[in-house]
């Protein structure tokens, strides 16, 4: 069975992108373009990655992914933020996985997404 | 007409006090001088108009004589700029006329012992309070003499013969100088006083203008950082799709392309790439200018440093067919403190540059220690060279060496300029030896134990 990438991006022609270089990286992917349905989403899915965009409206990104990091249940999960900011890319990238910051190239992102894939 | 216009202006040369356009205090004082001087006049004038209704003798036709002689020699010594010395003159030769006159008429009995108080006046508002106690024991003096001279029968009998009338003109004339003089004086003092308080109010004005100004360019200057924040955001998001797109094409996610199809996709890509670095160069400059950037000092093996170095400019150096070598001197200590992100950052903009600036031969990074404070990474290229023209300015922002530089190399010229700045922020120094023809070598040399850091 193939791992599970939650794609969280409200941009959707980057959503799309993210989504392409995941499963062309073997994942099984699931993109949701709203922050509070992402949250949701997350109680009932346990994914091996999510790539996190931090710039969301209606939810701070950085809070989502605080959630996650103190979710026992996601522990496993691997996250991926992706933003612009570089500033904010250096101030989390201790507490991540991976920062991607935009603009992310798709051939990179998915050599980085297949490295990550468990078991690799 | 035209004559008697240079007659007008001759007189009024004539009279005119002269004007010291670098010092005010002199100037004051020569115009107040001249006033004295004409006062002088105009009680020798009337003197003699009296003298010739009382007493006929040509006593007072000589002093007016002698008075304007005075004030022409005066005028000639304050233009040239004796202002002071003019000032002693005229008090001195006041005395002497006083001392004349009282003894002329008949000794301190005379109503004209009073007139020494104005020449006291004169000399303590125009020159000092010294010269004033020194004229008033002077006065003193000369009155004892006169008294004693009198007592013992040695005094000349009188010129001037003192009746109550001429006693009244005299005392009167010597109120209307005195009271001419101190009106003066005080006037000229609150003038004084005066400008120092508007030129008081204009600084305080000027001050709080300053003020002012220095806080619409600190809000400018934040205005500006909040606006390349935001426009960052904004290009970055729609560029990062263009890419993303190009390489979805590119990588064959919706179906394979034709050759020229690639091709173009790739040119997408390329431009995308493009624009992204000018992007990134804008807002680290941005970012180090208001000091944004992350400076924290850790402790990292210098091995691991030069490990990713290759990792990346490797393929670059490749690509272009130069050697590439990175060389540790072994006098060096295996880990280095220091704020890594920033000396990563400064090694890779300036080994960016080599590797765009050199088409053949090769680009070498050598760590050396450099005295027993410093350190330093010195990036030597083989490239065009940099003339000792615009070394002087190559770090200053927008310096590009030529325009098509910028045409071939893309960036908007700000390279440098923010490894100079990356290294002011880090308490290091970067120097530049480079000759044409030779290639250039870039040398941050950089502190062992960094600034805020215990030893």
């Amino acid at each position: 069975m193939k791992p599970l990438a939650l794609i969280v991006e409200d941009y959707e022609d980057q959503a799309i992108i993210f989504t392409k270089a995941l499963e062309r990286a073997g994942y099984e992917t699931e993109t949701i373009l709203d922050g509070q349905l992402a949250r949701q989403r997350l109680t009932e899915i346990a994914p091996d990655v999510i790539v996190l965009d931090l710039h969301l409206p209606n939810i701070s990104g950085v809070e989502l992914f605080r959630q996650i990091k103190a979710d026992a249940r996601l522990k496993t999960a691997r996250v991926f933020l992706a933003t612009a900011d570089a500033a904010m890319a250096d101030r989390l990238k201790d507490e991540c996985d991976l920062v991607l910051l935009k603009p992310i190239s798709f051939s990179q992102l998915t050599t980085l997404a297949a490295r990550f894939r468990p078991g690799e | 007409m035209v004559a008697s216009k240079g007659l007008f202006e001759q007189l009024q040369q004539l009279i005119a006090p002269p004007v010291f356009a670098d010092d005010e205090d002199k100037t004051r004082l020569a115009a107040m001088f001249n006033v004295v001087m004409f006062g002088l006049l105009a009680a020798s004038f009337a003197f003699i108009v009296f003298s010739l209704l009382i007493f006929h003798n040509l006593i007072a036709p000589v002093i007016f004589i002698v008075m304007l002689l005075a004030r022409q020699i005066a005028m000639v010594l304050m233009r040239r700029g004796y202002v002071q010395l003019t000032g002693a003159l005229l008090v001195s030769f006041l005395w002497i006329i006083f001392v004349f006159l009282t003894v002329a008429s008949g000794g301190v009995d005379s109503s004209h012992y009073i007139s020494f108080i104005t020449v006291i006046l004169i000399a303590g508002l125009m020159l000092s309070g010294q010269v004033a106690l020194i004229f008033a024991g002077l006065s003193v003096f000369a009155g004892l003499v006169m008294l004693l001279a009198e007592q013992n029968g040695l005094f000349p009998a009188a010129l001037i013969p003192v009746t109550p009338f001429s006693a009244w003109i005299s005392v009167s004339a010597n109120f209307i100088l005195g009271a001419l003089f101190l009106y003066l004086a005080v006037e000229n003092m609150r003038a004084a006083l005066e400008r120092a308080r508007r030129n008081e109010h204009d600084l305080q004005l000027k001050v709080f203008e300053t003020r002012q100004l220095m806080q619409e360019i600190q809000d400018a200057y934040e205005y500006k950082s909040r606006l390349v924040a935001r426009v960052n955001h904004e290009l970055r998001t729609p560029l990062g799709s263009t890419l993303g797109m190009a390489e979805l094409l590119k990588y064959g996610v919706y179906g394979s392309l034709t050759p020229e199809q690639t091709e173009a996709a790739q040119k997408i890509i390329n431009n995308a790439q493009r624009l992204e670095r000018i992007i990134n160069e804008m807002l680290e400059h941005s970012r180090i200018e208001s000091g944004q950037l992350s400076q924290e000092i850790v402790s990292f093996p210098i091995a691991g440093l030069i490990q990713g170095l290759q990792a990346t400019f490797d393929p670059l150096a490749q690509e272009k067919g130069l050697e590439f070598t990175l060389e540790l001197d072994g006098d060096m200590p295996e880990t280095i403190t220091g704020p890594q992100d920033g000396i990563i950052q400064a090694l890779s903009s300036l080994l960016d540059n080599a590797f765009k600036f050199t088409e053949s031969g090769a680009v070498r990074v050598r760590f050396f220690r450099q005295d027993a404070e410093h350190w330093a990474f010195s990036v030597t290229d083989s490239g065009a060279g940099i003339p000792s023209a615009a070394q002087a300015y190559i770090f200053e922002p927008f310096r590009q060496m030529d325009e098509s530089a910028t045409r071939k190399h893309g960036g908007i010229g700000l390279g440098l300029t923010i490894v100079k700045q990356l290294v002011d922020e880090m308490g290091g120094q970067i120097t530049l030896r480079s000759q044409v023809g030779q290639g250039s070598t870039f040398t941050v040399s950089l502190p062992f134990q960094p600034q805020g850091v215990a030893p």
